[in-house]
Order: C-alpha cells, then sequence, then structure tokens
C-alpha cells in the first residue's frame, strides 16, 4: 500500500528550527541554574531535563521531517520567507492582533473598562465583518451589557 | 438507619435543593464560558459564602461543581473551546460532530453520559470511599510521578502528526511550569529578574490564551464561511443509544472514579484517559475517533464527571483534595471549622452524606439544566463569527484578569494566545502543552521526593521495577509509546491490510 504524501505548511518544518532555538536557550539557563547546585534533586534538575528533552524532540522532528515536501518547495529564499509570512499571519490576523494589543495597552494605561471595550468590539466587529456598521452598534451594547450583568453584577468579578 | 437520615437532609430541606439547583444552572453556563472554570467559580464562592451556614456554602458549591464540569462540554462541542480542563478530550469529537450539524445529538449525549458519570462516581464515593482511599494511600512517590508521565504520554499522542509533536509540546508544558520561585528551595527559576514571575505561569492563563485567543485567531482565518446549521430538534437520546453504551460507560466510570480519587489526577487526567482508553478499545465506531465518533463523547463526559465523586473521597477521608476544585472546598470546609480527614466520617457524619446527597441532587438538576438550554445555546454557533470571535476575544480578557487581578495576566495570556495560534497553525497540540503547566507541580515534587527516599536516580529507577503497581505504570506508558510510533502503525497497518485480504479470499 502507498503511503498518501503530506504536504507542509509554508514554514512548517522552520518551525521545528523555532523550537530547536527555544530549547537550547533555556537548556543554556537551566544548566547555569544546575551548576550551582549539581545534583539530581537540584531545583536546576528538571528543567535541564526538560529543555534537553525539547532539544532532542526537536532534532528528531527535523530529523522525519527533512524529506517533506512543502507547499513552497523549489522557490528562492526570499520568496518562501513571503509566501511563509503572508500564509502564517494574514492580514486580518494582524490587523485584530494589533485591535487586540491596542486595547490592552488601553486597559493597561487606565482608559477604563467600559470604554476600550465598547470601542474594540465596535471596531473589531466592524472590521471583521466589514458591513453592519450600525447593527455592530446593537450587538457591542448587547455584549458589554452581558459582561455587566453576569461578571460585574451577578458573579462580581473585578474587571480589569 | 442513620446514614439514610442523613443523606434525606438535602431532600427534605428547600432551601438546600433550591441552592443546588441554582449553583447547578449558573454552573452550567460558567463553564460553558470559556476562561470560566470551576475552581474559580467555587473559587469566588468560598468568599461570597463565608458568613453562610455550612450546609447553605457546601451545597451552592456543589451545585456549581457538577454544573460547571458538565459545562465545559458546551463549549467543548459548539466552539472547539474546552469550558474547562476536563472538557479537552471532549471536544476531539464533540467539535466534529457540530461542523457536522450534529450539536444537538453531541450534547444530549454528553448530558445523559454525565449524568450517569456523575451518579456512578456518587456511588464510588458513597460505598468505595474507604477502600479506595486506602489503595491511594499505597502509591509512592515514584508511582505518582509514573502517573503524571502517563497522562502526559496519552495526552501528547493524542491527534497529532506524530508523537514527538505532542511529547515537545508536553515537555515545554513542563518547562512553563518550572518558571518561578522553586517551592522547596525558594530559589527563582527563569525569572530573569522580572519580579511578576516569581509566582509563576498561572495555568488558567496559559490555558484561556492557548484554548481561547488562539482559537479565536484561527477561526479568522476562516471567519467568511457560514456557520452549520445545528440540528438540535433531537437533543434527548434513545434508550438504546444509552444502553448500546452501557460497557463504555461503566468502563469510564469506573476509571474515572479512581483517577479522581488519586491526589492530583482530576477530571482532565480522568478523560484524557478513558477518550484513550476507548479509542484503543472500541473496534468498529460508527465514525473514526477524532471525526466525531459518539464514543469519544461518552468515554470522557462520563469519566470527568464520576472523577467528582471520587475526587471527594481522599478530600473527606485523608483531607487530601483529588483535584483543584476539593482543594479550594478543603479551604471551605476549614473556614466553616471543619477537618476534613481520616476522623470526619465519625465526627461529623451528616456532612459526608449531605456531601453525597446534594451530588445526587445536582445530578438530578443536570438532567434538567443540561436538555432545556441546549437550543438556545446552539444559536451561538449560528451567529456570524465576525460578531463572536471579539466577543470570545473580550472573555477571555475578563478570565485571564478575574484570577488575580493583574493586568500583566492579560498581556501573558495574549503571548500564550499567539504562541497557541502558531502551534495549531503548524499542527502542534496545545493541549499536552497544558497539562504540563498543570501537571510539573506533582511531576516535579515527586521526582525531587524519590530521588531522596531511594537516594539517587538509578535508586529512583530501580525502584519502579520492585513495585508491581511501579511497575505495572510504568510498562504502561512503554505501550503508549510504542503504540503511536510509526513503525507499529505501519505494522499494524499491514496486518490489517492482511487480515482484509484473506477476510475477502475466503
Amino acid at each position: 500500500m502507498e503511503e498518501k504524501k503530506e504536504t507542509f505548511k509554508s514554514g512548517e518544518k522552520g518551525f521545528a528550527v523555532f523550537w530547536l532555538l527555544i530549547g537550547a536557550f533555556f537548556f543554556y539557563q537551566s544548566w547555569l541554574m544546575y551548576r550551582e547546585s549539581p545534583s539530581a534533586e537540584s531545583h536546576g534538575a528538571v528543567p535541564l531535563f526538560v529543555s534537553g528533552l525539547i532539544v532532542v524532540f526537536s532534532i528528531i522532528i527535523l530529523v522525519i521531517d527533512r524529506n517533506k515536501v512543502s507547499e513552497n518547495h523549489g522557490r528562492s529564499v526570499g520568496a518562501m520567507l513571503k509566501d511563509t509570512l503572508e500564509k502564517t499571519l494574514p492580514k486580518d490576523i494582524v490587523i485584530t492582533l494589533l485591535m487586540i494589543l491596542f486595547y490592552c495597552i488601553g486597559l493597561l494605561e487606565g482608559l477604563g473598562f467600559y470604554i476600550a471595550t465598547p470601542v474594540f468590539l465596535w471596531a473589531a466587529m466592524s472590521y471583521l465583518m466589514r458591513k453592519d456598521y450600525l447593527k455592530n452598534l446593537l450587538w457591542t451594547a448587547l455584549c458589554v451589557g452581558f459582561i455587566f450583568a453576569v461578571f460585574s453584577t451577578l458573579f462580581k468579578v473585578v474587571l480589569p | 438507619m442513620e446514614n439514610l437520615q442523613y443523606l434525606l437532609i438535602t431532600f427534605t430541606d428547600p432551601m438546600l435543593l433550591l441552592l443546588v439547583a441554582v449553583g447547578c444552572f449558573a454552573g452550567v453556563y460558567i463553564g460553558a464560558i470559556p476562561g470560566l472554570s470551576a475552581v474559580m467559580a467555587v473559587s469566588l464562592l468560598v468568599s461570597f459564602t463565608y458568613g453562610w451556614e455550612t450546609y447553605s456554602a457546601i451545597a451552592l458549591m456543589i451545585g456549581i461543581f457538577v454544573g460547571t464540569v458538565y459545562g465545559g462540554s458546551r463549549s467543548a462541542i459548539l466552539l472547539n473551546i474546552p469550558g474547562a480542563p476536563a472538557a479537552v478530550a471532549t471536544s476531539l469529537d464533540g467539535y466534529p460532530m457540530a461542523l457536522k450539524g450534529e450539536a444537538g445529538r453531541a450534547m444530549g449525549i454528553a448530558t445523559t453520559q454525565s449524568v450517569i458519570g456523575t451518579l456512578l462516581g456518587i456511588a464510588a464515593l458513597a460505598f468505595c470511599a474507604p477502600l479506595v482511599a486506602k489503595f491511594a494511600m499505597n502509591f509512592s512517590s515514584v508511582d505518582y510521578l509514573l502517573l503524571g508521565l502517563m497522562g502526559m504520554m496519552m495526552v501528547g499522542s493524542l491527534n497529532c502528526k506524530s508523537i514527538f509533536r505532542g511529547l515537545l509540546t508536553a515537555a515545554l508544558g513542563v518547562l512553563l511550569g518550572t518558571v518561578g520561585m522553586d517551592t522547596m528551595t525558594a530559589v527563582p527559576r527563569f525569572t530573569f529578574g522580572i519580579s511578576y514571575l516569581n509566582a509563576g505561569v498561572d495555568y488558567v492563563v496559559a490555558m484561556i490564551g492557548f484554548f481561547g485567543v488562539s482559537e479565536a485567531l484561527i477561526q479568522i482565518r476562516s471567519k467568511d464561511v457560514k456557520a452549520v446549521k445545528q440540528k438540535v430538534d433531537k437533543i434527548i437520546p434513545s434508550w438504546d443509544t444509552i444502553l448500546k453504551y452501557v460497557p463504555l460507560t461503566v468502563r469510564s466510570s469506573v476509571v474515572g472514579a479512581v483517577v479522581g480519587a488519586l491526589p492530583g489526577a482530576g477530571g482532565d487526567i480522568a478523560a484524557l484517559l478513558t477518550y484513550d482508553q476507548a479509542k484503543r478499545t472500541v473496534k468498529n465506531p460508527e465514525v473514526p475517533f477524532g471525526e466525531g465518533a459518539v464514543e469519544g463523547i461518552v468515554a470522557p463526559e462520563v469519566a470527568n464527571n464520576a472523577a467528582i465523586g471520587g475526587a471527594f473521597i481522599p478530600m473527606l477521608t485523608l483531607g487530601i483534595p483529588g483535584d483543584a476544585v476539593t482543594a479550594v472546598m478543603l479551604g471551605a470546609l476549614t473556614i466553616h471549622g471543619l477537618k476534613p480527614g481520616p476522623n470526619l466520617m465519625n465526627t461529623t457524619p451528616d456532612l459526608f452524606y449531605l456531601i453525597v446527597s446534594c451530588l445526587v441532587v445536582a445530578s438530578i438538576c443536570l438532567v434538567f439544566f443540561g436538555l432545556t438550554g441546549v437550543k438556545i445555546f446552539t444559536k451561538i454557533v449560528e451567529l456570524p463569527k465576525g460578531i463572536l470571535l471579539p466577543l470570545i476575544i473580550i472573555l477571555s480578557v475578563v478570565g485571564s484578569y478575574a484570577i488575580n487581578k493583574n493586568l500583566y495576566d492579560i498581556f501573558w495570556m495574549l503571548g500564550f494566545g499567539v504562541l497557541g495560534y502558531f502551534m495549531k497553525h503548524f499542527e502542534y497540540p496545545v493541549a499536552p502543552c497544558v497539562l504540563g503547566i498543570i501537571l510539573t507541580s506533582l511531576l516535579e515534587e515527586n521526582y525531587r521526593r524519590g530521588i531522596v527516599l531511594k537516594e539517587g536516580v538509578l535508586g529512583l529507577a530501580g525502584s519502579i521495577f520492585t513495585s508491581p503497581l511501579s511497575l505495572i505504570l510504568f510498562l504502561l506508558i512503554v505501550f503508549m509509546f510504542a503504540t503511536q510510533t510509526k513503525p507499529y502503525k505501519r505494522w499494524k497497518g499491514k496486518r490489517n491490510e492482511a487480515k482484509q485480504k484473506k477476510k475477502a479470499g475466503v
């Protein structure tokens, strides 16, 4: 029986390299900790072991996946990077992430939950729907009302 | 006779009945909201019910506990966002069923199986409490270490391209779990001078990020796809359907109650363990596991609810909580002047039977609330994603802030959300990572205790082969790993092919 050929997403193989780098960084940091008290029951032993595992597993993944064909196979490095970036982080994701980030910064800067939240909700809904701007106002009011009723009033949850 | 009187306390007091019902109703919806967990709800209740009479406080908390454990399955089925860790396994087949328009059927099965699971867990609590607690007492630190590793192995091998991807993210979870002040030596680890990190990574924050925000981001990629109209006309499953799965139900409830009774191992591990067990033992599911198999909902839903009864066993008889929620309840009982432990059943037997009867009432309420609110709740998935996704993000923000009331938690949650987005996009499972964070303390404490007791790594490894229980757990881990490797799968594929050819030849 012929095995089904797996096609990898653009950047999927590179993600294993990311894990390898993360694992290597934490392995080094764990080694520094372990050196302070070099014994099997020290505070650095478990981090050293698990970061070592991350390194080992990422190498295994890289070896297993080395012959797999990627979506952007055969292209130049520049074209591959561009393709990976476009497919991994499409415009909608980037803009939504930026909106979330601005919303969180607004909360951190003391803008207030009941000001920042309706603005974020309406902006995000309007961007993602790209229509019904007035209807989205109603949805925003409903969502804020729900949060107020359930979290603030019923469960007395402290809002950011 | 005296015990029967204690059992009837809840049934004869309308106020207690009302409190359990209100708790259960609220719990179903709290559990369904991503980011709101049973731990958080019960923790909040502890502060509200501080001045209440003990019976009333316990009745409300038990109602909420049972409701939230079940409620987690709703968002797992409808949104692929488990409302609680115990519902992670439910989403693996529940969500594919919802994608086919069978959300109503999935939730009906989840409800009935949750009720059966809760009742069987209560039976375990009422009749087997002393025995199971005695068995759990025999577990050594090596056994707990192996149990934790087994949990990681199971969740790491679920639904991913390769077992190594699952194991890698599980290892990452444990690494994240070690961030902060070491509980044994008070030495800071991976804090890089940032005082915020001294407290470590909050697993609820990570869970909200990995399951809430990352899912919202992933769904933005398909925001223009029309939502599948869900079939909710026949929610209540037929007797035939329930009877068909009785063997699996019984098996899963036994595992759920036993795992729930083991300290540190709650409904989440029980659900994943039974899901894995069902995947291995059910020969011909109607559809394959991971694509909407009913068995994939039955096993975890029975187990996570059976674990509720199980979790109370060590808490009430030994004073050791079975999971995070019972840990909070342990605190609540102490606040009310009670001392859970071996003497609790002698000094305050009424309390033990009150808990048992409150659990029975809660499961009866679950039938009603679980099967009635489905149609309204199902409408949520029919909402345009452009409306739903920003709301999920806001709920995630509120949920992550509510735990410690720290604005920086929101940024961490967001960071985990972005990492989870990349992981999901590149097909690395996020569940093992969250489980890794949760299990780190169990793994590390038992590993270090084992090292001290067995005088070194060699002594610890050697002790596995001197204890039958440790050896069984170890062999199970080896078996689980071996059956998830490509050579084994290839061999199994060839064997099945040969069998089919033989059949066709005959």
